[in-house]
């Protein structure tokens, strides 16, 4: 088994001092930072996710997947920024005003993470001044809104008017999801994705930045 | 029709309502949201309490007032304390092995705490709170249970929730879940310890639960499968369910367990936990699971606890969609029914709706009561 394969394997497992060590040893033996990233953390991400999707696995394995991959591209940060490898993307990230559920919220940032994509994490109970504010100040591209209350997710359409009004709303594309939420109610406040988990957001999220 | 809830809702628990179903819809985030929002209840609720809006929608209430009858008495080595700045309340347990605390802040958009610190943060934490459980007992008040049941009346029987299990412990009361996940998989052995202790501490409130008045029992645990994966619940969370299901069926409880969120991943555990019935189970379109499956999970025997999804009380959904959900739920799992909202309406929910639903199940009981008497 090659050490990228193994590097997948281990953080499948959640086994991140085992990921370090591999991590640390494909760069002694030349393998370039960014050859590890994709064929041995983002691989394994991307197969937890889809895992995921399928029920195969849950937020624990989840977890500690992500934990193991950040521990990971912490080690490949200076190698990849010599290498000249940018994320794919930013996204700014929240639970809306009004919610203090974040495991959802996080769920999405490690998927996201774990397909190369920089989050700008503003925590919960979030609302548009301080998303507005985010987008300008880090120029992302995507907005992602959790809510897990039916009172809360209404706050999800008065982020976008709050985008639209600080002239925002045609530079990113706004993404939304919580235990509430349909691609019915994504549509009516005119959202421009609604994904029903944490993989197929990163999925989704991912298609924005390469289209 | 002036009925007794607190004798029908046991008769339903027990089996002895001769096939009748109770109607126990959960109100109190509508209320808390209204009161927060306005200050007050809409319409003619405004001024009602909770027991006078029951009796005005003229249906049955699951009355977990009762929690306050049993309280923790922490020895001599334990101090607890808590100070207030500002927005901020800090909490302080002291024991002779170091302190914790736990922090949380006023929120500017509901009444719910926003949790800034976690009582348990790392291993050492951990063991501290094992000691404070290993040096807990429990006593029971019959003065609250005398006030409470003056209170409510027969508005329902007398109902409890008893404190989280083993891994939900640490996800909602000590840790939250993505620190909980990294003790399990990092310092495993401390962990157990913890479990240990917390059975233990949980065994010592039972003997005062099988001596009380109090018949019902949840385990108030919230259990979501997307977080409580299946192998966490096998390892950790079932053999506690059978242990302490043990020891209260030994006193002739009923017991049910409150799973509020996604069920697939553990459905097929449900008859083996020892429980009599699952609480909050949401089926699509809210939660994760269809009612056939979760007729078939439960089985004959088992008990379904609420089981109508709060969203068919918005205005999104059709009343007649709400009338058919109520239909299928009682011809799935009468007797076997204490009909509820899975697991409360939401503010946004419309409360009259809450009438209607009590209409069917009078007119169901109803037709039973005639069919009995007409053996």
């Amino acid at each position: 088994m090659s050490i990228t394969a193994q590097i997948n394997e281990m953080l499948q497992k959640g086994k991140a001092k085992d990921v370090k060590a591999l991590v640390n040893q494909a760069l002694e033996e030349g393998i370039t930072a960014k050859e590890i990233l994709n064929d041995g953390l983002i691989s394994g991400m991307v197969e937890i996710g889809d895992k995921f999707k399928e029920n195969k696995v849950y937020v624990p394995e989840v977890l500690i997947a992500a934990r193991a991959m950040n521990q990971g591209v912490a080690i490949l940060k200076p190698y990849l920024t010599k290498e000249g490898v940018e994320p794919v993307g930013k996204a700014v990230i929240c639970t809306v005003k009004g919610d203090l559920h974040d495991i959802g919220k996080n769920l999405v940032k490690m998927m996201m993470e774990g397909v190369g994509i920089e989050c700008i994490d503003l925590g919960v109970d979030a609302d548009g001044d301080k998303i507005v504010a985010a987008v300008k100040e880090s120029g992302a591209k995507v907005v992602c809104l959790s809510a897990l209350l039916t009172t809360t997710m209404v706050n999800q359409g008065e982020i976008i008017e709050a985008l639209k009004a600080a002239g925002l709303r045609d530079k990113v594309k706004v993404m939304v999801g919580g235990a509430p939420v349909t691609q019915k109610f994504a549509d009516e406040i005119g959202a421009d994705a609604y994904t029903s988990d944490a993989a197929s957001a990163a999925e989704v999220a991912l298609s924005f930045f390469k289209n | 029709m002036d009925t007794n809830f607190a004798k029908l809702h046991e008769d339903v628990c027990f089996d002895r309502a001769g096939g009748k179903v109770i109607w126990q819809p959960r109100i109190q985030c509508w209320i808390d949201d209204k009161m927060f929002d306005d200050g007050k209840l809409p319409g003619r609720y405004e001024g009602m309490s909770k027991v006078e809006l029951y009796k005005d929608l003229g249906c049955s209430a699951r009355v977990y007032e009762y929690n306050d009858c049993f309280y923790p008495i922490f020895d001599d080595t334990v101090k607890t304390w808590h100070e207030t700045q500002g927005d901020t309340t800090t909490t302080y347990i002291e024991t002779p092995i170091g302190t914790v605390t736990h922090q949380s802040k006023v929120s500017p958009n509901s009444w719910a705490q926003l949790v800034t610190k976690e009582w348990v943060t790392c291993e050492e934490e951990l063991k501290i709170y094992t000691y404070i459980e290993q040096h807990t007992n429990w006593g029971f008040s019959q003065e609250t249970f005398d006030r409470v049941k003056a209170e409510w009346g027969d508005l329902g029987a007398p109902t409890i929730f008893m404190p989280r299990t083993s891994v939900q412990r640490l996800y909602i009361d000590l840790m939250g879940v993505e620190q909980a996940i990294y003790a399990i998989m990092d310092y495993p052995e401390t962990v157990e310890e913890y479990f240990d202790a917390l059975r233990e501490c949980h065994f010592r409130l039972i003997d005062v639960i099988n001596e009380s008045p109090i018949h019902i029992i949840n385990f108030g645990d919230n259990i979501h499968s997307g977080t409580l994966s299946p192998s966490l619940f096998e390892e950790y969370v079932l053999p506690e369910y059978k242990l302490r299901c043990e020891r209260l069926h030994k006193a002739g409880k009923f017991i049910c367990s409150h799973f509020d969120g996604d069920n697939r991943g553990l459905m097929e555990y449900y008859q083996e936990t020892g429980l009599d019935g699952v609480e909050a189970i949401t089926p699509v379109p809210q939660g994760d699971v269809t009612l056939e499956e979760m007729h078939e999970a439960l089985g004959d025997n088992m008990y379904l606890l609420d089981g109508i999804p709060a969203v068919y009380f918005d205005a999104i959904y059709p009343v007649e969609v709400l009338e058919d959900c109520v239909r299928k739920i009682l011809d799935m799992f009468a007797p076997h029914l204490i009909l509820g909202i899975s697991d409360e309406i939401s503010s946004t929910g419309d409360i009259e709706r809450i009438r209607l639903v009590g209409k069917m199940v009078d007119e169901y009981n109803s037709k039973i009561e005639a069919q009995n008497a007409g053996k």
